[in-house]
């Protein structure tokens, strides 16, 4: 019933690393654009991640190792996958139980009903 | 579902390049992502012009620039928390250096300037550097703002690198002072105050800046600085001048007197060798504080002890509070030097025992070295005549000291007679 487009930023800003990791490990390589539609499919675009959010944070997972890339020729243009790496995978898992835990906690705290 | 051409590729990949992107990574995931948004929307009632206008609106009013920037700032800012926090612990902890270390030197307790220095030092070589850092990559790429940094930070760095080389006695400490409190007044707070025109936002906090900004300076050049007016320390002076002149004019009355009284007939061996002791002890006596007001010369004029002693006091304006003078008169790092405060008391109070052994009964309290009682506080000899005073006032109480000497010199001559 309550379907909004998107939640706020600060929401979504604090799990994207998350989604991103989870995602990564889930299937084994994607590139930008499909990790965008990708998560808007699987939450019924209430989730729409920004190219703005997405690239700069995806670039820093790079530069610290998490994820490595390797490029696809498409026709004219280059198609960047995105890979996780050793650490990487474990990161993923991290966060993922992190968050987990976190949600239990918030459930708690905010003395939140399942909604089914 | 339309695949693009090659040209529009092109076009594209031109495109994202004039938008601003220069990193070559990033236009590759741009031109991949962008082509996809628009093979996605592209049918064969719209053309690709629209489409491709449609989807640049995706990224925003400031567009493609700011995924690099926010790149940017996440690739350089890997560091940023462990920056952050050093900032700010190495703040607290130099400021709280600072504050404790001028307590201890207001009540005298040793260790203070250790305190201070080393509380300056963290202030110059982490804290403003990293404040300089973080502030400017925090900032838009606005060029006041990057101005404004580079000058906060240059004239706070060459005001704190002063206070610790005037600290340490090193040369070039007032220079450093007052270059970056005038860069400071005259770039950093224009600058600023027309920044806050601009943006209405936070107008209180800003104000507040501007008066800590002044007051700081403020309170820099007063203490390190040009003490007192000119009018004040020129009549200071010319009370040294003429006390001066009055204690050579006793000098002289007092040498006449010494070979009148030699030369004088039928003086017993024991009044001639009192005469003679007398005008020995007295002579060095007089050598001793006539070295000690050269010595204090040289020390706040920069000047060695053979031109200061051969220096005319008219030509003399210094007029500087000079805490050099009063580390050296009074602080017991400096014990070991020849004249301090304390070793002209023991001169002084030995002077006056020979002066009361060759005539008991003259009155020499003006020669009294005991505690002075100031404002109902009793204060040491010492602290009461060189406490905290500028050059002029130095010499003038050790002028002061040395005509005291000179009467009681005066008196006891007479009852020799």
């Amino acid at each position: 019933m309550y379907i909004c487009p998107m939640y706020s930023s600060e929401l979504i800003k604090g799990t994207l690393k998350t989604v991103i990791l989870k995602l990564l490990s889930d299937t084994k390589q994607m590139y930008g654009y499909e990790i965008t539609q990708k998560v808007k499919e699987l939450t019924d675009s209430k989730i729409v991640i920004t190219e703005g959010a997405l690239y700069p944070l995806l670039h820093q997972l790079e530069a610290e190792g998490v994820v490595t890339t390797e490029t696809v020729n498409i026709g004219k243009r280059i198609r960047k996958y995105y890979t996780l790496t050793q650490t990487g995978n474990e990161r993923a898992k991290e966060k993922i139980y992190e968050f987990a835990d976190f949600i239990q906690t918030m459930n708690i705290l905010l003395d939140l009903k399942p909604s089914v | 579902m339309l695949s693009l051409t090659e040209e529009q590729i092109a076009f594209i990949e031109n495109d994202i390049k004039v938008r601003g992107i220069t990193s070559p990574d990033l236009s590759i995931d741009l031109l991949d992502h962008i082509c996809c948004l628009i093979e996605n929307e592209l049918d064969e009632y719209r053309n690709f012009e629209t489409v491709y206008q449609q989807t640049l609106l995706l990224f925003g009013e400031k567009g493609l620039k700011e995924i690099q920037d926010e790149t940017n700032r996440l690739l350089t800012f890997k560091h940023y928390y462990f920056m952050n926090s050093t900032m700010k612990i190495s703040g607290y902890v130099s400021s709280m250096l600072i504050l404790i270390g001028s307590f201890f030197k207001f009540q005298h307790w040793p260790g203070a300037n250790v305190m201070i220095v080393v509380g300056v030092f963290f202030l110059a070589t982490l804290f403003l550097p990293l404040l300089f850092i973080l502030k400017f990559k925090s900032t838009e790429e606005n060029n006041r703002s990057i101005v404004l940094s580079i000058i906060g930070f240059i004239s706070s760095l060459l005001i704190c690198a002063g206070i610790l080389f005037r600290i340490l006695h090193w040369p070039g400490a007032r220079f450093m002072i007052i270059i970056g409190c005038v860069l400071l007044l005259l770039g950093y707070l224009p600058i600023y105050i027309l920044s806050i025109y601009k943006n209405t936002t936070n107008k209180i906090n800003a104000t507040a800046t501007i008066i800590l900004i002044i007051a700081g300076v403020g309170l820099i050049v007063t203490e390190s600085g040009t003490g007192l007016s000119r009018a004040t320390s020129d009549s200071f002076w010319r009370g040294v001048i003429e006390s001066n002149e009055m204690m050579n004019y006793n000098k002289a009355v007092n040498h006449r007197t010494y070979e009148l009284m030699l030369l004088k007939e039928g003086t017993d061996t024991i009044k001639r060798n009192q005469i003679i002791e007398l005008e020995n002890a007295s002579k060095s006596m007089m050598e001793y504080t006539s070295k000690m007001k050269a010595y204090l010369i040289s020390i706040t004029e920069g000047i060695t002890l053979a031109e200061a002693e051969k220096i005319n006091l008219d030509d003399l304006r210094s007029s500087g509070w000079n805490d050099v003078l009063n580390d050296r008169l009074l602080s017991d790092d400096y014990a070991d030097l020849d004249y301090t405060a304390k070793k002209l008391k023991a001169k002084i109070e030995a002077y006056k025992q020979l002066l009361m052994k060759t005539s008991p009964e003259v009155d020499l309290s003006n020669l009294k070295t005991d505690q002075v009682m100031v404002y109902g506080e009793l204060i040491p000899w010492e602290k009461s005549n060189f406490e905290q005073l500028p050059l002029p006032l130095v010499i003038y109480n050790m002028i002061r000291i040395e005509l005291s000497l000179q009467m009681a010199e005066t008196a006891v001559l007479s009852k020799i007679k």
